[in-house]
């Protein structure tokens, strides 16, 4: 559950979406209205704090919130 | 055949007035917005004046998410550009966004941005890097967030000519509705570089006041002068073709009737001694909008309170005008909002629009001491009545770009 505390955290910054209304399944594009630059920011913050290097490719199929909680609990472990 | 070119709406966010209304009263009163730097400590900066924006909190005006996308010059054009749109009344009714464009100047585009991530990448390395740093650095990116804002589908461009910037796309944008490609146009400037790096760039070229006083450090034509002093700010118009803003019933506030545009190619950043270029821009825009040099009431001058500029554009003036050099009032915005830079040039048509509108001539603040070079009617220090045809407004860049457009009184 760390790594979904911290994400919360890091969309509140970038995205302005208060902590309490993001979920594991919250969709990215459909509910919290996503973009490339949101999720560019997302990225490098979740490198940068865990220090892990995310494959572009993959972060971009993901589409919820959980999605990117378990690929990336599964790279810091 | 051409269109005549109104304009139809104005917004500006200036040193002494965040928007139009504000900005006007104090020209009028005189009021000088320079002080003290604020934005960063000038301690060990040989220069310690500005012309800051004042009582400015960026949050009553973007969401938190939309401001970190955005540095400060865009953050300034877009709260100019949403006074404008509404002080015009377009809506998504009455204008038709594919005929529609917008042309904005500015001098450095996003440097606050890059001086904020080259700190971070100096302090943690490539990974530190913002990906916001590119679209919100680059120079085009306050015409790009327009578009998006207003959804204006036409030609959307950026100039970049230094000091002159926004006069240059006022120009730009009359010539483009005045030949058909589009029928209204967004245009102006935005600038806001007062920060270290600039600032300290500017005081090494030997640009820079570097009085302690703000009420003596810009003071165009005065003896005294010694350099410009930084200014934040932006400026926006809406021009439409005439039969467009009658057909819509707009408030029309004047007409752009002359643009000349040259160069001095002579020097990066001194202008050429002579002032030849600057005085064929002159005549160009008197040309081009057939009108003879005895029709201008009033100009509104680059007058940068640099020793050279008031010098050079005094004598380009008098050998434009002749002998009826004397008789036509000249004031300079900058002497009460310093150089705005890239959007200096849409903030003075702003002054002298309302000045026509109003039959008076703000004046040039500060002035105390004669200079034989600078002898013409400068209308020191208090605001003059006079009703006013045709305006000349002249902005000059680095770059040797010297720009002139000519306004002229709405009379049907």
């Amino acid at each position: 559950m760390m790594v979904f505390e911290e994400l919360k955290k890091i969309i509140n910054e970038i995205m302005d979406i208060p902590m309490n209304e993001i979920e594991l399944g919250s969709h990215l594009y459909d509910e919290m209205d996503a973009d490339s630059l949101d999720m560019s920011q997302i990225v490098l913050a979740l490198e940068n704090k865990y220090s892990i290097e995310i494959d572009d490719e993959v972060f971009e199929e993901f589409d919820t919130v959980g999605n990117i909680v378990e690929y990336v609990e599964k790279l810091a472990a | 055949m051409n269109k005549r070119v109104v304009i139809t709406g104005l917004g500006a966010i200036t040193p002494i007035g965040n928007n139009v209304e504000e900005f006007w009263k104090s020209c009028k009163d005189g009021i000088c917005g320079i002080d003290h730097i604020k934005s960063f400590d000038p301690s060990n900066f040989k220069v310690k004046v500005a012309a800051e924006i004042k009582n400015l909190n960026e949050t009553d005006h973007f969401k938190r998410k939309i401001s970190r996308r955005l540095d400060r010059y865009s953050k300034l054009g877009i709260i100019a550009a949403r006074e404008a749109y509404r002080d015009s009344g377009l809506n998504d009714e009455n204008v038709d966004k594919s005929r529609m464009g917008i042309m904005v100047g500015t001098g450095v585009g996003g440097m606050n941005t890059i001086l904020e991530e080259h700190e971070n990448f100096l302090n943690g390395g490539s990974n530190m890097i913002s990906p916001l740093l590119v679209p919100k650095f680059i120079p085009n990116i306050l015409s790009g967030n327009l578009a998006i804002e207003f959804g204006i589908n036409g030609m959307v461009n950026t100039v970049i000519t230094a000091c002159a910037a926004s006069a240059n796309a006022i120009g730009d944008a009359y010539r483009i509705i005045k030949h058909g490609y589009m029928d209204v146009v967004m245009a102006g400037g935005s600038e806001s570089c007062i920060n270290p790096l600039m600032m300290g760039g500017f005081t090494n070229l030997n640009a820079l006041s570097l009085s302690n006083d703000p009420k003596r450090a810009s003071i165009p034509f005065d003896k005294e002068r010694e350099g410009f002093v930084m200014g934040e700010g932006a400026g926006m118009l809406i021009m439409e073709n005439l039969d467009h803003a009658i057909s819509r019933g707009a408030h029309i506030y004047g007409e752009v009737v002359g643009y000349g545009t040259t160069c001095d190619a002579h020097h990066l950043t001194a202008p050429e001694k002579s002032g030849k270029e600057i005085i064929r821009s002159m005549e160009l825009a008197l040309i081009d909008g057939n009108i003879s040099p005895e029709q201008i009431d009033y100009i509104n001058a680059h007058g940068t309170s640099t020793p050279y500029n008031d010098k050079i554009e005094t004598h380009s003036i008098k050998e434009v005008f002749k002998e009826n050099s004397s008789n036509i009032p000249i004031s300079s915005t900058k002497s009460m909002i310093g150089h705005l830079l890239g959007g200096a040039g849409a903030v003075e048509v702003i002054a002298s629009i309302k000045g026509m509108e109003e039959g008076c001539i703000h004046p040039t603040v500060g002035h105390e001491v004669y200079d034989e070079e600078c002898d013409l009617d400068y209308v020191k220090n208090e605001s003059r009545k006079k009703y006013m045809d045709y305006v000349m407004c002249n902005s000059f860049g680095f770059g040797g770009h010297n720009t002139v457009l000519i306004l002229k009184k709405f009379n049907g």
